[in-house]
């Protein structure tokens, strides 16, 4: 039976996922402690400015300190911390007090997904075909002049690419805006998520047209990158399938070259899915970069101006989130994986 | 039928010297090649400039600001005053031992952990496969972004590098824990057991030399991601923005809008060097790789 192994795995895989968040908490649990200062401190100097009368502030500190629970014995506050971190409380941020830095980032996250993932999907699909392509046995030589080019530009970061890319298409040939989401002057009709069924009306609004107009150099960007190891990727996975016995036997009943060529895909791409939650880790962390770069209003233009104002509570925050949510990515593919492609099983080996 | 005249014929083929097998291997091995090729080309680079450069030009303010490529300044300055060929030169190199001394200490506890791990066996085993696990699962960067937030923009170049030495221990451990737990079953380890050697002189003489070149390309790669690392960290300005190193330029010049200043040289000098860092460290390490384990060759 197929699912033999399955609780074994799931509970090994959970366990994992458990660990990785966990230990991603208590980081953002100590690091803070670690810091030199008292944050509650700067952040009523930054409120109230240097020359506030030293005794109001002091007795805000012990207020706010009190409020904070921070004088209570650490085993008390780290666990209090875990409750509310598990729960969903991550805290506040310190420039938008008394904004809540969980919902900051929620409110941010969309528009970085909505580069990461299209990005992300369309560098899977044209990196696999062309790995397809360059692993068919009847292709033009010159066709496999291409793979360096598409090694090299694997190698070079996101944020490189990004820089190139506004220079020459948004400076140079202004086809392109220079940065942001959307138009300086424009107001964009953000739907909130409970109305998301009204989607496709959108998609004729200028909302629309701003949004793609503006994420196009970015997702090229972060898929121009990647392209490279999808293909490559694939072209691997490719050439061990056209080794199987079974394809041999294909060729020998005289299948056509079309037929084997479609085969051996079908056979390839599966495998190609373990390789997404890599692909995604890797775009998000590009993307944050892309973003700064590109002044582009998502998580990395938050975290890039929290670093700017110093509001810590916002980027380990956000790191938390991004490592949950990652964390979460691969752990379903990994229980999912099993289940689409039949050729492996739940058990380790 | 014809008769052999002479049994020993004068060989017609010159004489394979070093230098001329190094050639053939780069022939076989074309990433090995022009990854060390431009690594020299670097260093020559490198050389030439530093009889031309003044260090203390590669600081904000020493030179008039926002010149384009002349004959006084070959690159260009940027909008703070830098001279850029004085960062072209000494900043490649402050950003490549970033990368090296983030590479060597995480590799050094990579290397350690997982020979330990494999070699040892058991609870160690068991406890460490677990912490390699999740250091691999969470992304470093994010983590790195908190560390180098704390500390603002105080980091020397070293604190930067044993920063980012903190999060490159786990590929390598995983990698050396398993090439060593395919080593120790072979018939020379087992023999060294049985001849009654201790455990640091099996590992030292007999599991770390078959190691060495597999390490080297690990090594390499870890100073890519080092590199990547530190850029990224200059990018959000979390490095140490005053020593002229390109990571720091890349912040600089997309923070005071070199492109739509049209400021080509600003924005190609750092661009360049960067990519010539990246694509070099990238072909040596997979030629290293090649060369470590040539039975993973390309099947064409």
């Amino acid at each position: 039976m197929k699912l033999k192994g399955f609780w074994g795995f799931f509970g090994r895989r959970f366990l994992l996922f458990i660990l990785v968040v966990w230990s991603a908490v208590t980081i953002n649990f100590i690091v803070p402690r670690l810091a030199p200062g008292n944050p509650i401190r700067q952040a009523i100097i930054t409120r109230y400015g240097l020359t506030a009368d030293q005794s109001v502030v002091n007795s805000l500190v012990i207020y706010y300190e009190g409020y904070f629970g921070l004088n209570d014995p650490l085993y008390v506050q780290y666990f209090r911390f875990l409750k509310n971190t598990f729960s969903g409380d991550l805290g506040f941020s310190i420039t938008a007090y008394p904004r809540y830095v969980s919902d900051m980032i929620l409110e941010k996250i969309l528009w970085t997904l909505q580069l990461v993932l299209p990005a992300t999907l369309i560098a899977s699909v044209i990196g696999s075909l062309l790995g397809a392509i360059f692993a068919f046995p009847r292709i033009p030589k010159a066709i496999n002049l291409v793979v360096p080019l598409l090694i090299l530009f694997s190698a070079i970061p996101a944020f490189l690419a990004a820089i190139a890319l506004i220079y020459v298409f948004a400076y140079k040939l202004d086809l392109f805006p220079l940065v942001g989401a959307y138009d300086p002057t424009f107001v964009p009709h953000i739907i909130p998520i409970s109305q998301w069924a009204s989607l496709p009306n959108y998609l004729h609004g200028p909302t629309f047209q701003q949004i793609l107009k503006h994420s196009i150099l970015p997702i090229a960007a972060l898929a121009v990158v990647q392209l490279g190891g999808w293909a490559l990727g694939m072209r691997g996975m490719m050439v061990t399938i056209q080794g199987e016995d079974y394809m041999t036997f294909a060729e020998a009943k005289g299948l056509t070259d079309g037929r084997m060529f479609s085969y051996t895909v079908r056979n390839a791409l599966l495998p190609q899915i373990t390789g997404f939650g890599l692909a995604l880790s890797g775009a998000l962390m590009g993307g944050i970069l892309v973003e700064s770069i590109f002044g582009y209003p998502g998580i990395g233009g938050l975290i890039n101006g929290a670093i700017a104002a110093k509001d810590y509570p916002v980027i380990y925050a956000n790191s938390l989130i991004l490592i949950t949510m990652l964390a979460g990515v691969t752990f379903v593919l990994d229980l999912i994986y099993p289940l689409i492609d039949p050729r492996i099983s739940y058990s380790e080996k | 039928m014809t008769v052999q005249t002479s049994t020993v014929q004068p060989s017609t083929r010159p004489k394979r010297t070093r230098l001329r097998r190094a050639l053939l291997y780069f022939k076989r091995n074309p990433s090995l090649g022009i990854g060390l090729f431009m690594l020299i080309a670097l260093i020559v680079f490198t050389i030439v400039g530093l009889f031309q450069v003044d260090p203390l030009k590669g600081y904000a303010g020493a030179v008039r600001g926002s010149q384009p490529p002349s004959a006084k300044y070959i690159f260009g300055t940027d909008g703070q005053g830098r001279d850029l060929y004085t960062v072209a030169v000494l900043g490649t190199w402050v950003t490549l031992e970033i990368g090296f001394i983030a590479a060597a200490v995480g590799m050094g506890l990579g290397v350690f952990l997982g020979f330990s791990s494999a070699y040892f066996g058991g609870w160690v085993d068991n406890i460490l496969r677990w912490v390699i696990d999740v250091f691999m699962t969470i992304p470093g960067f994010l983590i790195l972004i908190v560390l180098a937030a704390l500390l603002g923009g105080r980091v020397s170049t070293e604190g930067t590098g044993l920063i980012i030495a903190l999060f490159l221990w786990a590929g390598p451990a995983r990698v050396v824990r398993s090439q060593v737990l395919s080593l120790r079953e072979r018939q020379f380890v087992q023999m060294a057991k049985l001849n009654g050697l201790n455990d640091m002189r099996i590992i030292f003489e007999e599991l770390f030399p078959n190691l060495l070149p597999f390490l080297g390309a690990q090594l390499i790669s870890a100073v890519m991601g080092a590199v990547y690392s530190s850029a990224g960290l200059s990018i959000l300005g979390l490095g140490n923005l005053r020593e002229p190193q390109l990571g720091t330029m890349l912040y600089f010049m997309t923070t005071q809008g070199a492109v739509v200043r049209g400021m080509w040289w600003w924005v190609a000098v750092p661009v360049v060097l960067l990519c010539w860092l990246f694509v070099m460290l990238y072909l040596i390490s997979s030629g290293m790789d090649e060369l470590a384990n040539p039975r993973l060759r390309r099947r064409q």
